[in-house]
């Protein structure tokens, strides 16, 4: 019987206040919603990832030569213990023209019959029979290629190429035709790859501008038939159950990572070994020739070229036996940038998610507090009759704690099943413009340990807020509560002691500063809505800013040129005249600098793992340093001044130099690079100068002599910046023209970059929109509730004026006043948290080759200041019908 | 020519499917400057009286005057002007407001209407000259009513209109508080009308109404009223 009279008097309580306990479920939601959808962001793509890496059987492990490999060390690497599948193949970067640029391709043979036999059976899985055809790409359209100089390309390269049309290899690191059979490739299809999800960059390369543009795959008869294996793939069986880039999954790659390892020195020698002997007998057969031809000559009397003969041979005999072994390397997803890039850009969720809920919770304590005091108040009675009538606190306690208990449990469980699913799929999709991975199905996972934290702490705020609340009024004796709780007692306010200020107030403004401190807890829960409202906003609209700003300053402003020309090493002088003369009279360029570019790895100096971990930089090192000035802006971010820039300079970029926390006096340690990315030598030490603005890439700036000094050589200055004028038909022009000097490697504009980055940052946009909108749903909850409360807590008074005479829009203005002022404020105070939070947002979102805008634009603030704002008033006027519906007679009711 | 007219008034409430008449023809007048008590059990039709009189619901059928101004068939805008104007009203539970002090909140009712009395006189003439800048928390019940006495009669209002006005209040305090009504309707020359459900009231006034099942039961004139001070119950 008890439990039932409690149950009714529970349903009753919660349809006689249906706003409050709407408004506790929506903040609860709200805020285990955005804890809990947050979360999952990561993991979900994560998983995400991990099933299209599964599915696709992609490599778990790379083995690596500088020399190839052969079949027989393939062979040996399939023995290792613990490896799965392996699959060898070729890849090489080559250089190819397409439109007006020159753009790096990574070239990858196939297994032509086994791609052909694989079968996409979902957007993340493609089913072979074979199980060591690995790194399954899926066809998005024409067929793969079956003939020789037939290649599929990338179907979500930013660039993209026609079916049916045909690519030229221009250049590759080494004679073109060493490495493939032909050299006109023939477009037959489009592919998605799951080892290039990241389409910023499908990887690093020493070609053109450094970056993989395309990727295309071959058949094996399209490289030359003497090109070696480049790599073997190996799968990690015990691997594929964890998700990777888990510890779990590292783990288990690890153990079968070292054992490969252990076998890379004798792997090294093998292929020594057999390199010596093709090398060995092509070399017999030679002087095997070469003597017989001796011998004819012996016999025809002349003997006077053998010994030059001989020598050649004996050379070439050394040559072979001197052959140094190749090196080796075993690289494991870490070590691929478009699986890194996805996995980094996902932990940066993470962090977002552990702050952004924060502010939710806050308010939800707050709204819980404000609207469960409210209900106790109004039950004062109530409390006191079960008292009287004997029943425990813990009884009566149990009563509101229920009510707190179901509208946050309903909400914790509306929230969490929503936004897990809502939030997580605007993300995927946002972060779908630049990475390939096949997004999940709804639904999506549910973590459940993220789900019961999110729940838990949703709910258990809102109960400690109603015990706070109970606590009060249990205390009382039952006498007291059956009384009508004594009016919260006017107090005299601090401003009231500014006589002639306070005496020329109206009466209404006396009552709104009055109340604003009377009543704190409101005061305190308006201000955290509004401000977390206002700074939501702000946050949104200054990443819009930050955002914009990295293209808006970088090219332009900063970087002054527009295109890049690269020639071959050791190009002649005549050949860069005539490239220099060629823009000038094809593009109009201006500011044509030559300067020596090289890729290189920078670190700081301390011992701290920050410091010792090595970025990618550029380094640029002028030919004469006083030019510079006219390709790149060289000054301080801060004050605008420009850096000097002399023979003996060096310039770090503001990102590079707060890495590793360097500053001007502080030392820069850079590194030569080997072929697969890693430090080689001890590295030099340059003496930073200045920290220059700049926000995409790393570059270290060094002037010619102090490079000299450093490294012990002059470098070639095979780069031309340049800044080609009439927009891109002078761009294609000038690129064609360029394309015939001899010694003209690469040609690129800024043009392609700057459109790459817009396309990558309209991920912000949606971002954008998804603040916004949790923003106004946080104003509508907070200032409902507030009005709510605030005009049943007033309905006497709100009526006693009525009678008075006051005109509706004069109580309007008596009731909202106050809220209109908090409002205010609690924006201004958003404005201040907004800058903090989009600060940490920014700093936590950055990437290690990219600085964000560190300013907010003043117009985001006016924006920002406006748009709650609006939401306050719309939501004041939205809630005017309820103060117009006060009953006059509430007036002549008796105080109950 | 009376100052108060109500003519064959209806008044009919819908709730639900329920139609309440709360009151059936109801008609009597008063004269300028009488203290008028309008008497009646509950359920009676008093509350629906005052509703109307104070501008604070419109009447179903009937016509509806003060000082021969038509008060019913006022839209809501009117009757807010005329609340504000020409009612003062003085409630049970005396509804002031609690951040404001005694001199604010007669204050509060005189910044609204056109020719107000000076908030401290009228707080001198109800005897609370020295408790001007007290809370409402900080004085008694009977102190409170003078508050609202003083905040509608600093209105200079054509009608006092008083609802149970010593409902509240202890016996003592509430002969004071009834004196002071008399005071103002005998020296003020101010029509008081007093609604409550005490047939002593009936004593002090110079014309009581008896309402009954929403009609005037019986109107009488009083040619000597008695001092409210003489008023027992």
């Amino acid at each position: 019987m008890a439990r039932s009279a409690y149950m009714t008097e529970l349903v009753r309580s919660v349809r006689g206040s249906l706003g409050r306990f709407l408004a506790i479920m929506c903040i609860v939601a709200l805020g285990c919603g955005f804890y809990a959808g947050l979360r999952m962001c990561g993991p979900d793509m994560r998983a995400a990832a991990d099933r299209w890496y599964d599915g696709s059987a992609l490599w778990d492990l790379r083995v690596v030569s500088t020399k190839g490999l052969s079949d027989a060390q393939v062979e040996r690497l399939s023995k290792v213990k613990g490896v799965s599948q392996v699959m060898a193949s070729r890849t090489a970067d080559v250089v190819c023209k397409l439109g007006s640029d020159q753009v790096a391709v990574r070239v990858t043979s196939v297994d032509a019959d086994a791609a052909r036999k694989s079968k996409a059976t979902s957007a993340y899985a493609v089913s072979s029979s074979k199980g060591s055809y690995l790194n399954r790409a899926r066809l998005v359209s024409g067929r793969w290629p079956k003939a020789a100089g037939e290649c599929v390309v990338s179907a979500d390269a930013t660039r993209k190429i026609k079916v049916g049309s045909t690519v030229e290899v221009v250049s590759a690191s080494e004679d073109v035709s060493t490495i493939l059979s032909t050299t006109m490739l023939k477009v037959v299809g489009t592919v998605s790859s799951p080892d290039y999800p990241y389409t910023g960059s499908f990887g690093s390369t020493r070609l053109g501008s450094g970056t993989i543009g395309q990727y295309v795959f071959v058949t094996a008869s399209t490289f030359a038939s003497d090109y070696p294996y480049t790599d073997a793939y190996l799968t990690v069986g015990s691997a594929r159950a964890a998700v990777s880039g888990s510890s779990a999954y590292e783990s288990a790659v690890d153990k079968v990572k070292d054992r490969v390892e252990k076998i890379e020195g004798s792997l090294a020698a093998d292929r020594l070994a057999e390199l010596k002997s093709q090398a060995q007998s092509r070399l017999d057969a030679q002087v095997a020739a070469a003597q017989a031809a001796a011998a004819q000559a012996a016999s025809a009397g002349a003997s006077t070229d053998l010994s030059a003969a001989q020598q050649q041979l004996a050379a070439a005999q050394e040559q072979v036996d001197s052959m140094a072994a190749p090196d080796v390397y075993t690289l494991d997803r870490s070590q691929s940038e478009g699986a890194t890039t996805y996995e980094a850009d996902t932990e940066r969720l993470d962090r977002i998610a552990t702050v952004f809920p924060a502010m939710f919770f806050l308010v939800a304590a707050l709204v819980a507090l404000t609207t469960m005091t409210r209900i106790v108040d109004d039950d004062r009675q109530r409390i006191g009759t079960h008292k009287a009538l004997g029943y425990g606190k813990g009884r009566i306690a149990a009563m509101y704690l229920g009510y707190a208990l179901l509208a946050s449990g309903l909400g914790a469980v509306l929230g969490i099943c929503v936004l897990t699913q809502v939030l997580p799929r605007i993300v995927m999709d946002a972060y779908s413009v630049i990475y390939v991975v096949p997004t999940l199905e709804f639904p999506l996972p549910v973590d459940v340990g993220t789900a019961l934290a999110a729940g838990g702490l949703g709910v258990g705020v809102t109960l400690a807020s109603t015990l706070v609340a109970v606590a009060a009024s249990l205390a009382e004796v039952p006498a007291a509560l059956l009384r009508p709780r004594a009016p919260k007692a006017g107090k005299r306010i601090l401003l009231e002691r500014v006589r002639p200020l306070w005496r020329r107030l109206s009466f209404s403004w006396k009552v709104t500063f009055r109340n604003l401190f009377r009543y704190k807890r409101r005061l305190l829960m308006t201000l955290a809505g509004i401000a977390g409202c206002s700074a939501l906003l702000l946050v949104g609209f200054g990443l819009h800013d930050s955002i914009w700003d990295i293209i808006d300053r970088q090219f332009g402003p900063i970087v002054r040129y527009n295109a890049t020309v690269t020639l071959a090493d050791g190009a002649a002088q005549a050949d860069v005249d005539s490239a220099i003369a060629c823009l000038r009279s094809k593009g109009d360029a201006t500011g044509i600098v030559r300067v020596h570019t090289d890729t290189m790895l920078a670190r700081g100096t301390g011992s701290s793992s920050a410091a010792t971990d090595k970025t990618r930089v550029s380094v640029v090192v002028p030919q004469t340093a006083s030019k510079l000035a006219s390709a790149v802006t060289l000054r301080d971010r801060t004050s605008g001044a420009a850096i000097a820039f002399g023979q003996d300079s060096v310039v770090v970029t503001e990102k590079l130099a707060s890495l590793y926390g360097i500053r001007a006096g502080d030392t820069i340690v850079l590194y030569r690079q080997d072929d697969v990315g890693n430090a080689t030598g001890k590295g030099v030490r340059l003496k930073v100068d200045a920290v220059a603005e700049n926000y995409v890439g790393n570059y270290v700036y060094v002037g010619r002599r102090a490079w000299r000094r450093a490294m012990g050589a002059t470098p070639s200055f095979s780069t031309v910046y340049a800044r080609v004028t009439g927009g891109s038909k002078a761009e294609s022009r000038t690129s064609d023209a360029l394309h015939d000097i001899a010694g003209v490697s690469t040609v690129s504009f800024t043009r392609q970059t700057i459109s790459t980055y817009r396309h990558t940052l309209s991920v912000v946009d949606m971002v954008v929109v998804v603040l916004i909108v949790s923003a106004g749903a946080l104003a509508f909850i907070v200032l409902y509730n507030l009005t709510n409360i605030n005009v049943s807590e007033r309905v006497r008074e709100i009526a006693s004026l009525r009678v008075l005479g006051f005109t509706r829009r004069e109580v309007h203005a008596y009731v909202y006043r106050e809220i209109a002022i908090i409002a205010l404020l609690g924006d201004a105070l958003g404005m201040l948290l907004g800058s903090w939070l989009e600060r940490f947002v920014i700093t936590t979102a950055e990437v290690d080759y990219v600085m964000f805008g560190r300013e907010i634009h003043p117009l985001s603030f006016a924006f920002a200041f406006a748009l709650a704002m609006a939401f306050t008033v719309a939501i004041l006027l939205l809630m005017r019908p309820r103060l117009d519906r006060v009953d006059m007679v509430e007036s002549l009711k008796s105080v109950d | 020519m009376s100052f108060v007219e109500f003519e064959d008034v209806s008044k009919v409430y819908h709730t639900g499917e329920v139609e309440v008449r709360a009151l059936d023809g109801m008609s009597f007048s008063i004269k300028k400057g009488e203290l008028a008590v309008i008497v009646g059990p509950s359920g009676a039709g008093k509350t629906t009286v005052l509703n109307l009189l104070g501008g604070m619901d419109s009447c179903t059928s009937g016509t509806i005057r003060l000082d021969g101004q038509l008060v019913s068939g006022m839209g809501e805008r009117e009757l807010t002007q005329y609340r504000r104007h020409d009612i003062g009203f003085v409630f049970q539970f005396y509804n002031l407001v609690q951040n404001l002090t005694a001199l604010e909140n007669v204050e509060l009712a005189s910044q609204i209407c056109r020719d107000p009395l000076p908030a401290a006189d009228v707080l001198a003439q109800v005897g609370l000259a020295d408790r001007l800048d007290n809370f409402p928390a900080q004085l008694s019940g009977g102190e409170q009513q003078r508050v609202a006495i003083a905040r509608a009669l600093a209105k200079n209002p054509k009608l006092l209109l008083c609802d149970e006005p010593t409902g509240a209040l202890d016996y003592r305090t509430g002969k004071q508080i009834l004196s002071l009504l008399q005071d103002s309707c005998k020296a003020g020359g101010r029509t008081v009308v007093i609604v409550t459900h005490n047939l002593a009231f009936t004593q002090m006034a110079d014309r009581v109404i008896h309402v009954r099942e929403g009609r005037a039961a019986s109107i009488e004139t009083n040619d000597h009223p008695s001092d409210a001070s003489q008023v027992e119950w």
